[in-house]
């Protein structure tokens, strides 16, 4: 079946009910007509419009414009269903449980660091664990993982990891109440274990970098990020502990689909009723896994403070390197939203997509309440990433949700095909940038060609009124798994 | 149909494109080779199985599956977890399948950065695109990576 868009403007198009059989809601795509042309055969809009079929989905299926196609669900989309009688489904949250973005600043300019950037690098890849198959330096038992499936960030800044004033300026204050460990499967205990301060391989890294342009002054100074200054970016998740949970969860819900009589175009959809014992436990197993992850990158930022500390001294010292946002963009958050001139409680399923909270919301840092919340966008580690603000029209339009990087084009293997015989490396270092990873696959895979231009997303989402540009970041180093 | 090739000893895989993740089509002549050379894939995305020695065994069951693709998921989730927790690769596999139940000795050795090269991290087996049928041709998989 042909997916037949409707543009209703310039970066705002949709997918009618009947796209698909089943849809209770239309799909709204955030994008323009390149963007448009270029997903039109690719699937994701066939699994746009599949998202929209689940039972208790409010106004809209969305997609931003890193949209890509994923397993069940896009990525870049966003589904909230209500929790009254709406499901809640594992695929629309995707394995890594709680990826997200974290942006630190520094008291460094570029010029401070421009001939330190290798040393720096190098540093970071000997201080974090990082790579398939890496151990972390944090061993726990299974009841001394607990406290931190229950408190996250918390946890981790008790342990020494951080100081107090990272947990205000972290979405959720690094910690999703009522999270019960015994919801947690013993195999995701099992894989979480030896996980806790690793960054993980594929598309997760630490960047250093430094802000190459301001677009709004008053913002970026609330932000604390100005022309020049290097900042540092860290992209990971809930490890093997979060997968665990999905793969859990997903089977639990493939019989769920059945004792609840729910029909469901793809097996990757599987749900339950949100009210549910699945659906509750899923639910708590999501929140344990979410505060391991925020935990986990509150253990990454740590190390790179030390390191930071350790090359430069009193030029960077620990405490002069403050959290400016912690960002997730896998994940299900209870939310209140006003739908249809009501407020409804919601399940807003965040796949590739990143909360964008406008001003004055409670749930804010109070020194960004006037602005609204950062929104993290790592690009591909060629180009570009940003500091978005959140806005009024998001929180009207997209749930308060907008991308969360620059979403793939080209599969791994193909471009691991576009890069044969070339030095990926190589042509990174000529653009002075300096890259270390720990997987020989990754920089192939992960290379700028793969991804979208990550200022055509920018500029969509920006021209959408969904977020505002504040400040852009160019690279300097970096290192993957 | 010679169904063995050096890439994989148990049957023919091959990788399609996909966009974030990873999609392999496997054909085998049995159902128990069929996953054995799914198996066989999964690892050989990771690393290069040819630097890694059956040294070790381990045993897998796996039991109440509704059907092969759905054990097929069950499978391939439980060598991640093997591998993720006994920290290792792995290179042989023999499988056995009887009614509901799958049981295997499987063989590797323990990651060697020195000797094992890393290739990508997988996290995943999932529900998309999956199938286990029975064909002319011999048993096809097709399973969707979450890498």
């Amino acid at each position: 079946m042909e997916m037949k868009l409707e543009k209703l403007s310039e970066y705002k198009w949709k997918l009618p009910i009947g796209s698909v059989p089943g849809m209770r809601v239309p799909g709204i795509v955030y994008g323009d007509e390149a963007l448009i042309r270029s997903i039109e055969k690719e699937g994701s809009l066939k699994q746009l419009a599949q998202s929209a079929t689940l039972p208790g989905a409010e106004k809209a299926a969305l997609a931003m414009p890193d949209i890509h196609y994923g397993y069940g669900f896009p990525i870049g989309g966003v589904l909230a269903t209500r929790c009254s009688d709406g499901v809640i489904s594992p695929g629309g949250v995707g394995f890594d449980i709680n990826c997200g973005v974290r942006l630190l600043t520094t008291p460094l300019s570029k010029s401070d660091i421009d001939k330190e950037v290798e040393p720096l690098v190098r540093r970071l890849f000997s201080y974090v664990p990082c790579g398939v198959g890496s151990r972390g330096k944090i061993k726990l038992r299974k009841k001394e993982m607990k406290p931190v499936l229950r408190e996250g960030s918390r946890w981790a800044v008790e342990n020494g990891f951080g100081v107090d004033a990272d947990l205000v300026v972290t979405e959720a204050e690094g910690c999703l109440r009522d999270a019960e460990p015994s919801d947690v499967s013993i195999h995701a205990y099992d894989r979480g274990r030896d996980q806790l301060g690793t960054l993980g391989s594929g598309n997760h890294f630490i960047e250093i970098q430094y802000v190459d342009a301001v677009y709004e002054a008053d913002v970026a100074e609330a932000f604390g990020l100005h022309e020049g200054r290097v900042t540092i970016m860290i992209h990971s998740g809930s490890r093997g502990l979060g997968h665990q949970v999905c793969t859990d969860y997903l089977k639990v819900m493939q019989s769920a689909v059945n004792t609840y009589n729910i029909h469901i175009p793809d097996r990757q959809l599987a749900c339950a009723p949100f009210r549910s014992k699945e659906g509750q436990a899923y639910l708590s197993a999501l929140k344990c896994a979410a505060n391991f992850a925020w935990a986990n990158r509150q253990c990454l930022m740590h190390w790179v403070r030390q390191a930071f500390h350790d090359a430069l001294g009193d030029q960077c010292r620990y405490d002069d390197m403050p959290l400016v946002y912690d960002v997730a963009h896998n994940i299900v958050k209870i939310e209140t939203h006003n739908v249809g001139g009501k407020k409804v409680k919601l399940a807003v399923h965040r796949k590739g997509a990143t909360r964008a909270w406008g001003p004055h919301r409670e749930e804010l840092p109070e020194k960004y309440r006037p602005w609204g919340q950062p929104v993290l966008i790592p690009g591909d580690m060629g180009t570009a990433s940003y500091v978005l603000v959140g806005t009024e029209h998001a929180m009207a339009e997209t749930f308060g949700s907008a991308c969360h990087g620059a979403g793939r084009v080209l599969s791994r293997k193909a471009a691991r095909r576009a890069a044969k015989g070339r030095s990926i490396v190589r042509e990174l270092a000529d653009k002075g940038i300096a890259v270390m990873s720990a997987g020989r696959g990754t920089i192939a895979e992960e290379m700028p060609d793969a991804y979208k231009a990550i200022d055509d997303v920018i500029r969509i989402v920006s021209g959408a009124g969904i977020a505002r540009p504040v400040v852009r970041m160019r690279p300097m180093g970096v290192i993957k798994g | 149909m010679n169904m063995k090739n050096a890439e994989n000893p148990y049957g023919i895989v091959r990788e399609l494109d996909a966009t974030a993740d990873i999609e392999i089509i496997a054909i085998s002549d049995t159902v128990e080779n069929l996953f054995a050379a799914t198996g066989f894939a999964l690892f050989n995305l990771m690393t290069d199985l040819s630097a890694v020695e059956p040294k070790y065994r381990w045993k897998v069951r796996i039991t109440g599956t509704a059907d092969f693709a759905s054990g097929l998921v069950d499978w391939l989730n439980e060598l991640i977890f093997l591998y993720e927790t006994k920290h290792v690769f792995l290179s042989r596999f023999d499988v056995r399948i009887r009614e509901d139940e799958l049981t295997a000795d499987v063989w590797g050795e323990e990651i060697d950065p020195e000797r094992h090269e890393f290739r990508m991290g997988i996290k995943a087996a999932t529900y998309h695109r999956l199938r286990v049928e029975r064909s002319k041709e011999g048993w096809i998989a097709q399973v969707v990576l979450d890498v």
